[in-house]
């Protein structure tokens, strides 16, 4: 082959690679866009993993009672639907579905966006119970719930919702705008979470596949004694500041309003539950959060007409991962005494 | 602007589409050097003046070279030129390392007092490097001085190798920016090419690793949770993932400056050869950062004398070159120790290649297959130990070499291994397919459309696999 015949190989063969490379990109691109439009929960499959089993669950005869658990991992934890499930039929004689709800990170802004997901799908709950967890309160710059619920997990219409709520909103329409135009990077955890969950970093919120089971319960184990120590201090690290810096004034007061409000438009019953926590983590609040919040409840009660419970000292410190997550074994005493003392009243 | 980011994609396509479809080849360099200096100034717009100002200093005082009567005056401009480039390069880079020494010694801590702190310029060691070789090339008669000052500022300015080099010869450059630019479709595909490979050694692979290494290599990280929490299997792999990371990060980079320049119609100089397959220590240096260790030896080593002298003075060339070296990566005591190591290990490589050589049998028994793998695990082994060195604190450094060799219990890594395995295995396979040729035989026989679709799988395994925040460049700082 002449050295002209070669060149013209080599520029066609260039020719050929740069055009495949462009047009499997945007392929690639507009392919898994088109998917992410029509399977809209592709976006958040924590919630699309729950709310379908969830779907599946209250699917069963004989018109039982339902109960929906939301709030953070806090409550994924605590919260054990099959044991709910035998309290509450015992109690009031009665089937019960119960679904645990509740996702890592979900703040005030986060159960209202998933309240709404659940309504719309067409479940209708007999009682929510809602978590008032403090720390979802913190307002930097941008609310706690940003970090978590990022905007690529929204879907268009809930963009409106969450900057009425406090997300900065240049910076959650760029984020969902990035995320839908280039789908392989803003939606990559999604993606790997499916294939490899162990390659996800550390904190991303992830997509379980057995986050359905359990009726959406996720049960944490007591961490050795020579770790014990070393997870408090780091959760300590993380929340002893911002429990310093809580308000209860920000725009997630808003949302949990409206999350109160929605379920009351709907005509669900609703009970706000402060979750269980060790003596350690209790002694971080400041005393002026300690008396905020009580105001805070005193005023939910006469606003919203709400059961609303402190459960903060229910369970001793054993209880306890790392003094806020309950482990495994005392879910059981906890949600037992939760149905007792917060479902059956709020029922009535 | 990151070349991973959004921002740096939507502003490479707009200069690529603007460059070819202008038909003006002066134009053309106007625009580059607007998008340049545009690119410069989205970090800091009084940067982007003062390295102008220099540059274009080192443009005057070149001419003036090229006009000198005398060779006195010439040379008095040539040291102009290095003296200003120095002492920019001193202030921002060195002023705070001079600083915090005088600090401690007379015990303030300067974070705490707020004293006097120099900002740092990204990328100041590049182009100041660059800028004492064109003068000294001037100088030297090997480089006519460049007459056209916008030529001469698009070499300084020049977007993909101004924050991180490639470090580029005023010769290589300068002749290319006065060639009219015509579209050529296989370098356009070496371009794309080496982006997407440089794209998925940035995000999916020293991102990552820097998940793991961060432990022990970020001061903020290390300030709270201290080394010596971690157990000797945590350290040990925290320096594989760090060994890992600043190849794929520094050679992803290059990749990317090289590929964005050939779809411009530049070429830059190659920065990395595969460097962790080198059988020795001086073979290491000749693949890793290339166009820093063909400046240090032209213009620092050579001139020093180089190896022209016994073996003594040799090893004092090796040791002022790496120290410098060393300094120049960091102005911190630990890089200077990092630049040292590096000098006596080339200095035992040197004697020992001397003895080896005076035996036969030896020589032939390190040059078998398996005594050249062994030389390679060797080299790898020592080339990692030596990373130990290359961060800010030296008090860290050690702390790392005792958890290294003093086994002892304590904290796993913040993340599951199993990436790390994952990503090693890679790795290493990607560098034997590499030396042993099988990539080259396949790449030639796979028709176009197959790169082309592989070249878009990396770019999307690249963003898929890339961590939640993406980190700047490690060489930015350099």
């Amino acid at each position: 082959m002449g050295r002209s015949q070669v060149r013209f190989s080599a520029r066609r063969r260039a020719r050929a690679t740069m055009w495949s490379a462009v047009l499997t990109l945007l392929a690639l691109n507009v392919g898994l866009g088109v998917y992410a439009y029509m399977h809209p929960n592709f976006r958040d499959p924590v919630f699309d993993l729950k709310a379908r089993a969830m779907e599946k669950h209250f699917d069963q005869p004989g018109d039982p009672f339902r109960v929906i658990v939301l709030g953070s991992s806090r409550a994924a934890a605590a919260v054990e639907p099959a044991v709910l499930e035998t309290t509450l039929t015992s109690e009031i004689g009665r089937p019960v579905a119960a679904f645990n709800m509740a996702m890592q990170g979900d703040g005030p802004i986060g159960q209202l966006i998933h309240l709404r997901r659940i309504l719309a799908s067409g479940v209708k709950p007999d009682v929510v119970v809602v978590e008032l967890l403090p720390s979802t309160f913190l307002f930097g710059d941008r609310p706690y719930d940003f970090s978590v619920l990022r905007p690529e997990r929204l879907r268009y219409d809930e963009i409106d919702v969450v900057v009425k709520y406090g997300y900065p909103e240049a910076a959650t329409r760029k984020e969902w705008r990035e995320a839908t135009l280039n789908p392989w990077f803003g939606t990559r955890f999604q993606l790997l979470a499916r294939v490899q969950r162990l390659w996800l970093p550390t904190g991303v919120v992830t997509y379980q596949k057995d986050a359905g089971k359990l009726g959406g319960w996720n049960p944490w184990a007591a961490y050795p004694p020579h770790l014990y120590r070393q997870r408090v201090n780091e959760v300590k690290q993380t929340y002893e500041p911002q429990l310093q810096a809580l308000k209860f004034s920000g725009p997630q007061m808003a949302a949990l309003d409206g999350l109160l409000a929605e379920c009351k438009t709907a005509n669900v019953r609703v009970a706000v539950v402060i979750p269980p926590e060790g003596s350690e983590f209790r002694s971080w609040y400041p005393d002026r959060v300690v008396e905020e919040l009580k105001a805070l409840t005193d005023r939910l009660r006469m606003t919203h007409g709400v059961l609303i419970v402190d459960a903060r000292q229910w369970l001793p410190d054993e209880a306890f991962a790392d003094s806020h997550h309950v482990i495994r074994q005392w879910a059981k005493p906890y949600t037992e005494r939760l149905v007792r003392e917060v479902i059956v009243p709020a029922k009535r | 602007m990151l070349f991973t980011t959004h921002q740096y994609l939507f502003f490479f396509l707009t200069v690529f589409v603007i460059y070819w479809a202008m038909p003006w080849a002066r134009a053309r360099i106007y625009l580059l050097l607007a998008a340049s200096f545009f690119f410069y100034a989205t970090w800091s717009q009084w940067l982007a003046l003062i390295v102008t100002g220099t540059a274009t200093l080192d443009w005057l005082l070149a001419l003036g070279i090229d006009r000198a009567k005398t060779r006195r005056v010439a040379k008095l401009f040539m040291l102009t030129s290095i003296s200003v480039n120095l002492g920019v390069l001193c202030f921002f880079k060195y002023a705070n390392f001079f600083l915090d020494s005088a600090y401690k010694v007379v015990g303030f801590s300067p974070e705490a007092d707020n004293f006097f702190k120099v900002f740092m310029i990204f990328g100041i060691s590049f182009y100041t490097f660059e800028a004492i070789s064109y003068t000294v090339d001037v100088y030297m008669g090997r480089l006519k001085a460049e007459k056209n000052l916008p030529n001469f500022l698009l070499f300084i300015l020049f977007f993909p190798h101004l924050v991180a080099g490639p470090i580029v010869r005023g010769r290589d450059f300068l002749m290319q920016a006065h060639r009219p630019k015509r579209w050529s479709w296989v370098r356009a595909q070496h371009g794309v090419q080496l982006i997407a490979l440089g794209l998925f050694k940035k995000l999916a692979i020293a991102d990552c690793m820097a998940i793991y290494c961060d432990r022990v290599w970020d001061p903020t990280i290390v300030a709270n949770h201290p080394v010596a929490a971690l157990s000797s299997a945590a350290v040990w792999m925290a320096v594989i993932a760090f060994t890992i990371r600043v190849y794929c990060d520094f050679s992803g980079y290059s990749d990317m400056a090289l590929g964005c320049a050939h779809l411009l119609g530049y070429k830059l100089t190659v920065n990395f050869r595969m460097p962790y397959i080198s059988a020795n220590i001086a073979e290491f240096w000749r693949r890793w950062h290339i166009s820093l260790s063909n400046w240090l030896r032209d213009y620092i080593f050579i001139p020093l004398g180089g190896s022209r002298g016994g073996f003594w003075f040799t090893a004092r060339n090796l040791t002022i070159t790496f120290g410098l070296g060393g300094l120049w990566h960091g102005a911190t005591w630990s890089w200077l120790v990092w630049g040292l190591v590096h000098a006596f290990m080339l200095i035992v490589h040197r004697a020992f290649r001397m003895f080896a050589e005076a035996r036969p049998r030896l020589k032939m028994v390190l040059e078998t297959k398996v005594g050249t793998i062994l030389r390679i695990l060797f080299t790898l082994f020592f080339i990692t130990v030596s990373m130990v060195f290359a961060q800010p604190s030296l008090k860290i450094a050690w702390e790392v070499l005792q958890k290294m060799f003093i086994p002892s219990p304590g904290d796993r890594l913040p993340m599951d291994q199993n990436r790390l395995w994952w990503t090693l295995f890679l790795v290493i396979f990607a560098h034997v397919i590499g030396i042993t040729g099988i990539w080259l035989w396949v790449w030639k026989r796979l028709p176009g459309p197959v790169i082309g679709a592989g070249c878009a799988l990396l770019f999307v395994a690249a963003q898929v696999l890339s961590p939640d925040t993406t980190k700047a460049f490690i060489y930015f700082v350099f």
